[in-house]
């Protein structure tokens, strides 16, 4: 057993092989091994308590379905629930999706990085500057010339075809 | 998000720096660092922006650090890289990174060919001989599959 500790405090007990899938905390395990039970507690923060919760969940769905079987002989049906699950899983609002990443990034879990960046791609999709802006309460910065006439003649290949 | 050893008499300290942060991720406390010696692959931001008000630190694609927006954008679909460039002089930067790392070498999405696809805007050639009947394919499916067979036969030998 670890004990994982968030930033508000928050205890959260889980199965070494669970954990295994960060690849940070498996070399942090790996590094104290043989040590005393009081290194079994590994402190992370910076996060609210939340995000941690989420990460568990997470892992606890793919530790059922490591991902080396998952890819060679898992059956389609269970694919296609694995995969229906993800998406339920990354349907959150963006903030925990941005915190999702961070949290995936620092605790280097591939799988989940991967997973919620395509969704914010996903919500980016076929969307104007505006919207992107609104969405991610960016307040645009550009002057109106700026955005007119020099960024599109800075970076003609967007609208020419690059491949024609 | 940080991972630190807690030692003891350290890991008041440690909190109190995530603290000053803010939402900035990582943080180790140098000492603890050193002495677990873990290379975890974690990297410092390169340059801390001035701090934002409360309200402003909520910005989904600002407050990610520069290079992780990259990555997020290398996931964007290339044809929707346009419109990023136009959103905020951050995300204008961080999408020329990704399309100079990612999309460049990226196989073109089904829409980038749209332009090549046949059935949309196919027009005779000029003077060419009008067509009475279209060619059919003269492989079938049974055909195709002794074919294979046939192949496989002679590999072997």
């Amino acid at each position: 057993m670890i004990t994982l500790i968030s930033s508000d405090k928050r205890k959260f007990h889980v199965l070494e092989e669970v954990a295994n899938q960060s690849l940070t905390i498996r070399d942090v395990i790996e590094d104290r091994r043989g040590r005393r039970r009081a290194d079994r507690i590994i402190l992370v923060t910076n996060i609210n308590s939340k995000i941690p919760e989420k990460v568990i969940v997470y892992w606890l769905r793919h530790f059922l379905m490591p991902e080396e079987i998952a890819h060679a002989s898992m059956s389609h049906k269970k694919a296609e629930k694995l995969k229906k699950w993800e998406a339920k899983f990354f349907d959150t609002d963006i903030d925990t999706l941005n915190d999702l990443i961070l949290a995936a990034d620092s605790l280097d879990i591939p799988s989940l990085f991967d997973g919620a960046c395509e969704k914010v791609s996903d919500i980016l999709k076929n969307r104007s500057a505006e919207e992107v802006g609104e969405i991610s309460k960016i307040e645009n910065e550009f002057t109106h010339e700026e955005e007119e006439e020099e960024i599109p003649s800075e970076n003609a290949w967007v609208w020419r075809n690059e491949f024609a | 998000m940080a991972i630190g050893c807690i030692d003891q008499e350290k890991s008041f300290r440690l909190v109190h720096g995530t603290k000053i942060l803010g939402r900035k991720r990582v943080v180790i406390a140098q000492d603890s660092f050193n002495s677990s010696g873990v290379l975890s692959p974690v990297s410092f931001p390169q340059k801390r922006r001035s701090r934002r008000p409360q309200i402003e630190r909520f910005n989904m694609l600002e407050s990610l650090p520069k290079d992780m927006l990259v990555k997020v954008l290398c996931k964007v679909d290339s044809s929707d890289l346009g419109q990023l460039l136009l959103v905020s002089k951050t995300v204008n930067e961080a999408a020329l990174i990704a399309r100079k790392i990612h999309h460049l070498y990226s196989t073109p999405t089904k829409r980038t060919f749209k332009w090549l696809d046949a059935s949309n805007n196919y027009e005779d050639a000029p003077n060419a001989p009008m067509q009475h009947r279209v060619a059919r394919s003269r492989i079938k499916g049974k055909n195709l599959a002794c074919l294979a067979v046939d192949l496989f036969l002679n590999y072997d030998e």
